[in-house]
């Protein structure tokens, strides 16, 4: 990044080269879209060219961290400009052999509605279980890139969790135990 | 069917990233220029980002209306009411202390 910063072009090719890819998901797990992801991706990393002072190697965050931030917050600020983007049909259909036909396309529609489910949660709800269930952030570190303290997104996650749940348990998709009200595992 | 919530989670699959992403990210840096240089394009990109308004044209259509409706609703007010007129000129008919059509 200090090499970014004096416009070194090879330094920033090493940079979207290394983490393109992985950040591309990210942005595909915030806004349900792939052609929006890459949208986000592009727009992201072209703000660090044009920026990279925004960046402060003083502080001793992370690199990777701070840059979920940037692409977290660039995905939510277009979702409430350009609206809400239906969960598009590309996520691909990697059947198992080993199953039946009948159960993968169960599986498949089970993801499609498992997508739809997370992508209408509210945005910083949504942040908050793709940073730290889908892409492994310690909590420490998902609340350096959203910004808030580490309660905050503990209550944050709760909630999606629980939203989730009951989602998943109107859809049938869970059965809840009737004896402690915890779902069956 | 019993399932956790954890289990269905796991469910989920991200597409692979578009071929190429990175050298098109790469290709565009190079044609636009760092922070420092003024760019016309830029700063209007940078402008109009600042104004995030859900329904863009809904918002401005909606704020055109309503200053429409406003300024038509406003009565027009002169001046002068010609009942203060009056009384002005009254009064410096009779005091004589301000000359004529002096406004204190």
């Amino acid at each position: 990044m200090v090499r970014v910063k004096r416009g070194d072009h090879g330094a920033f090719a090493m940079l979207a080269r290394r983490h393109a890819n992985m950040y591309f998901a990210a942005a595909y797990r915030m806004s349900g879209d792939s052609h929006e992801a890459e949208d986000v991706v592009q727009e992201a990393f072209l703000k660090l060219w044009s920026k990279p002072a925004a960046f402060d190697v003083s502080k001793g965050v992370k690199f990777t961290t701070w840059f979920y931030r940037v692409v977290t917050n660039l995905a939510i600020d277009r979702r409430r400009k350009y609206g809400r983007i239906k969960v598009s049909d590309d996520i691909p259909d990697m059947p198992d052999q080993s199953m039946r036909a009948d159960e993968s396309l169960q599986e498949a529609q089970e993801r499609g509605a498992l997508e739809a489910a997370i992508q209408a949660l509210p945005d910083r709800q949504r942040a908050a279980l793709n940073l730290c269930f889908y892409e492994g952030l310690s909590n420490k570190e998902a609340a350096l890139a959203m910004g808030v303290g580490i309660k905050a997104l503990e209550s944050l996650l709760m909630r999606a969790k629980t939203a989730l749940k009951e989602h998943f348990v109107r859809e049938g998709l869970i059965r809840e135990n009737p004896y402690n009200k915890r779902s069956i595992i | 069917m019993n399932r956790d919530l954890y289990e269905i989670l796991r469910l989920r699959r991200i597409p692979a990233a578009p071929e190429g992403l990175a050298e098109r990210i790469i290709a565009e840096a190079l044609r636009q220029r760092q922070a420092g240089e003024f760019s016309l394009a830029e700063f209007w990109r940078i402008f109009s980002d600042g104004f995030l308004l859900p329904r863009p044209a809904f918002a401005l259509a909606a704020a055109l209306l309503i200053g429409l409706t406003v300024g038509f609703g406003a009565e027009i007010k002169s001046l002068f009411v010609d009942r203060d007129s009056e009384a002005y000129a009254a009064y410096d008919a009779v005091d004589g202390s301000y000359e004529d059509g002096m406004i204190l």
